[in-house]
């Protein structure tokens, strides 16, 4: 157990494409920290440098005061969950857990009661002398985790574990690995593409995009507080809602934001709370809505009549709890950068919007309706650096 | 499917093994219990198991016997380490790989009969190591009978070789990577790498390959007639001295050579017993 620092870690391939540029990173002791980022960001990179199986172009990176850039990977006291598993065909379950320790000549009999306190905890008792292939996925990842905890390292790594998973499985193994992790205490590694298994794993997420670090903060923050477009886009789904917009001036101390040909009221304290915002006031900016600040106005009627926009319901897809609907506000969307987002993004789909009703919602596929906007929750950003308003 | 389409695509195949396996090889039992000679082919004679009584009791019947197992013995095992070492270094090439591969598997392109003689001429009057051998031992080099089967030996090695390597080259390739870096990171070195995770993942092929080989090097004919002809009967390995006694002299016992034919296949099935045994246990394994 101890602090992991990477210090300006970064990745060139030979053929000259930079994966990992600058990542900087702190672990305190026994954190569990999330790098998530779309596919080909060079999460995976990081890690398999952190796990000595990339070499570091340049960079630092400790575990406590050790620098392990040149250790190899054996002797960095460090273990790795892959996504695939990686199990040993041949051997058994006992055997595929008991192997690090086999390897680190421990006495047989304290080998087979530590995995058999691995096997405990993980709920694969049963299964001790099964091979893998007659494993289910979740036993299997089960099997690769009690690999990696039975050595008690300095640090897990854990490489998309998940992902090869059904989605109810994955559920239950999301809140299983933070159970066994908090338990452990080990500082944890973990990477994925899937945001809301940042977002429910992660004590702290770092979003990471072509290799460039864009925020890390705790979920919470990197919600409320998205440091720039892509970020705000990225975590949250459905995704934030984000078009070019203009703020200007009116009568009274208020705020008026130009959103296509719709008009929204925003009120003076929003500015006031962002002292960045008044610099922009009569200029192009981003603004960003999250689905869940759009409510149906006949389900809200008491919300103020200047705050609100109109549109033609197109899709409606009811989740129970509440609603999802999609509408066109004709206003120019802001494009995120999100690699994996873009394919989505057709080009008629200019001005898209999602909004999250209460499923009280009466309104169906067709409909004309009032929308209610929550302006006070508005996020704002830079039109050309994509970054945060705030200060 | 139903019984008329399944018998419609499987009568032709059948048929065929039928007709070009099946129906030879009862022939050469059925023949392995006639005289039969070269010059007078249309009065073969019920003899029993005269044929196999004489063979049995043929010294140079159990000198080939005897070459053959030591032959078998030594060149399977060495061909297949070879060429698990071979494939280890060539999948760690990183350029130029193909060409390598190529020169690698030149031994087992070229003609058996074509290859045996290019190797054997080096050894010759005049030839490159025949000159070597002179240069540095200062007595000209001669094939007798002590060194012809290590030549012989030496040979079926470098021509089978490339074949365990293709195989076994052909089994890293499909190794998961992660795997290999789970073994890195579990703290395995680069033996313990070949032990645990390599060998346990080329198992199948490696069972395969001891497989063919044996057979193929307990029926080995061509490489050792090129060196020894008629001569040297100590090396002669069963299938030459097979094909010797059912063409000898002018008499030619067919149905003597018939009987020794019989007696190569349960052979073979007698030296491939482990691995039938063991590929009939994976199976099984599987299955469960």
């Amino acid at each position: 157990m101890s602090t992991v620092t990477l210090d300006k870690l970064t990745k060139v391939y030979p053929n000259g494409f930079q994966a990992i540029t600058d990542l900087s990173l702190t672990l305190s002791e026994g954190e569990f920290l999330v790098l998530v980022g779309p596919s080909g960001c060079g999460k995976s990179t990081a890690l398999r440098m952190i796990a000595g199986l990339e070499d570091i172009s340049s960079g630092d990176l400790y575990v406590g005061d050790r620098r392990l850039n040149d250790v190899p990977p054996k002797d960095r006291d460090i273990a790795m969950v892959f996504q695939s598993y990686a199990l040993y065909p041949q051997m058994t379950v006992a055997e595929n857990i008991g192997f690090p320790l086999k390897l680190r000549k421990v006495a047989k009999k304290d080998r087979l009661q530590q995995v058999e306190q691995a096997a405990q905890v993980l709920e694969l008792t049963e299964q001790l002398g099964s091979k893998p292939s007659m494993l289910s996925g979740g036993q299997r990842q089960r099997v690769a985790m009690g690999r990696a905890i039975v050595r008690k390292p300095a640090l897990f790594l854990m490489d998309e574990p998940l992902s090869n998973l059904d989605a109810k499985l994955r559920v239950q193994m999301r809140a299983d690995i933070a159970a066994i992790q908090s338990d452990l205490g080990v500082t944890t590694f973990y990477v994925t593409h899937d945001q809301v298994e940042a977002m429910t794993m992660g004590e702290r997420v770092a979003v990471i995009k072509d290799g460039v670090l864009q925020q890390v903060a705790p979920p919470e923050e990197l919600y409320d507080h998205p440091d720039n477009v892509f970020v705000a886009a990225f975590i949250g789904s459905p995704s934030m809602n984000l078009y070019e917009a203009a703020l200007s001036a009116a009568s009274g101390g208020e705020y008026h934001l130009r959103l296509g040909d719709h008009r929204l009221a925003v009120s003076p304290s929003v500015v006031h709370t962002r002292p960045g915002l008044a610099q922009y006031v009569d200029k192009p900016l981003v603004v960003g809505i999250r689905p869940e600040d759009l409510e149906d106005a006949a389900v809200a009627p008491d919300h103020p009549s200047d705050q609100r926009i109109s549109s033609k319901i197109e899709v409606r897809e009811a989740l129970g709890a509440e609603t999802l609907m999609h509408f066109n506000i004709a206003a120019p969307t802001v494009d995120s950068g999100d690699p994996d987002a873009l394919d989505e993004l057709g080009e008629e789909d200019t001005g898209r919007c999602t909004a999250r009703f209460s499923a009280a919602t009466r309104a169906r596929v067709g409909d004309h309706i009032e929308i209610n906007v929550n302006t006070d929750h508005l996020h704002f950003f830079d039109p050309s650096t994509h970054k945060a308003i705030r200060s | 499917m139903n019984r008329r389409t399944f018998w419609g695509f499987t009568v032709p195949s059948v048929a065929v093994m039928l007709l070009l396996m099946v129906f030879p090889l009862l022939t050469t039992v059925w023949l392995g219990f006639q005289k039969l000679l070269l010059r007078d082919l249309n009065n073969p004679e019920w003899i029993g198991f005269d044929n196999y009584r004489d063979l049995l009791s043929d010294p140079e019947f159990w000198a080939a016997f005897r070459f053959t197992m030591v032959f078998v013995a030594i060149v399977v095992p060495v061909t297949m380490v070879m060429g698990l070492c071979t494939a280890l270094l060539l999948d760690r090439v990183g350029r130029g790989r193909s060409v390598y591969l190529a020169a690698l598997l030149l031994p087992f392109i070229v003609t058996p009969v074509v290859g045996s003689l290019v190797y054997k001429d080096l050894f010759e009057r005049g030839g490159l190591l025949a000159w070597l051998w002179e240069v540095i031992t200062d007595n000209p080099f001669a094939v007798n009978s002590g060194n012809v089967k290590w030549l012989i030996i030496i040979q079926a090695i470098w021509n089978v070789m490339p074949f365990a390597m293709i195989t076994f080259f052909a089994g890293l390739q499909t190794l998961p990577e992660e795997r290999v870096e789970a073994a890195a990171i579990d703290g395995a070195d680069f033996w313990r790498n070949l032990w645990h995770v390599t060998l346990p993942h080329l198992r199948v092929l490696i069972l395969f390959v001891g497989l063919i080989t044996t057979m193929d090097m307990y029926r080995v004919y061509d490489q050792v007639f090129v060196w020894t002809g008629n001569r040297f009967t100590d090396a002669h390995t069963l299938q030459v001295y097979n094909v010797r006694i059912a063409t000898a002299f002018d008499i030619g016992r067919l149905g003597k050579g018939n009987a020794m034919a019989v007696l190569t296949v349960i052979g073979i099935f007698v030296v491939l017993i482990p691995f039938l045994w063991r590929s009939y246990k994976d199976q099984i394994a599987e299955r469960v």
